[in-house]
């Protein structure tokens, strides 16, 4: 039979294991405080990146470093490397409906894509707006911009993010 | 391509709304019908090999500099 003490310190055992698998052990993941933080830290920069213009320097700066660090991130969790990186669930079965719906997704994203392409071909940029023209017209007010970049920082985090 | 597209800025704004509705409405047909995978799991799929993650990767970074970085393109 096991002494209390024992018992005790098992189940400490047992309770700080359920808490790393809760909360996860990738980069991303961690204690309330840290995740406070870190949005804490997101929200300031993305204020401070909405307080540059669009498409100026200062901005394509503060835009490469969420890049290189999400890069730097992925050769971390070892992306480059063959094979899941994580524990996914099993793949449902294939059935027609689920070829139809990813032909639909394809179709769907080669036309935005090919329809953005020939924009982008065409001019004047007035009569033939892409995708980043209607960002910029939308993106001239500060608080859009900030709403935006926080919107796309947390995609990439999305992204990156251990399942 | 270039050639078929509309002359005028208003039509070609009417099939940037039809291109999104089309995507947001695929979206919100996959939530109603179980059987079809929503874009997050066409990303979860495409996350199960390195090709599909370095595409999920490049196509979140060419978003940003599309959106924000770039001043042309």
């Amino acid at each position: 039979m096991p002494e209390p003490g024992n018992r005790n310190s098992t189940r400490a055992v047992t309770t700080a294991r359920m808490k790393v698998m809760r909360e996860g052990t990738g980069i991303l993941c961690g204690s309330t405080m840290w995740r406070g933080l870190l949005l804490l830290g997101l929200f300031l920069y993305c204020a401070i990146s909405a307080s540059f213009d669009a498409f100026t320097a200062p901005m394509r700066v503060a835009t490469s470093l969420p890049i290189a660090a999400a890069i730097a991130v992925a050769i971390r969790e070892g992306w480059h490397r063959r094979g899941p990186v994580d524990q996914e669930p099993p793949l449902p079965r294939v059935t027609p409906a689920t070829v139809v719906a990813t032909a639909a997704w394809v179709g769907l994203l080669t036309v935005t894509g090919v329809f953005q392409f020939a924009l982008y071909r065409s001019q004047p940029r007035e009569l033939y707006p892409t995708l980043s023209a209607l960002a910029g017209e939308a993106f001239g007010v500060a608080p859009v911009r900030a709403v935006a970049f926080a919107a796309w920082l947390a995609l990439g985090a999305y992204l990156l993010a251990r399942r | 391509v270039t050639e078929l597209l509309p002359e005028t800025r208003g039509a070609n704004l009417v099939v940037w709304a039809v291109v999104w509705g089309c995507l947001v409405g695929f979206q919100l047909l996959t939530s109603v019908v179980d059987r079809l995978p929503s874009i997050v799991a066409v990303v979860r799929f495409l996350r199960r090999w390195w090709l599909g993650r370095c595409v999920l990767l490049f196509g979140w970074a060419w978003l940003g500099v599309h959106l924000f970085a770039r001043t042309s393109f």
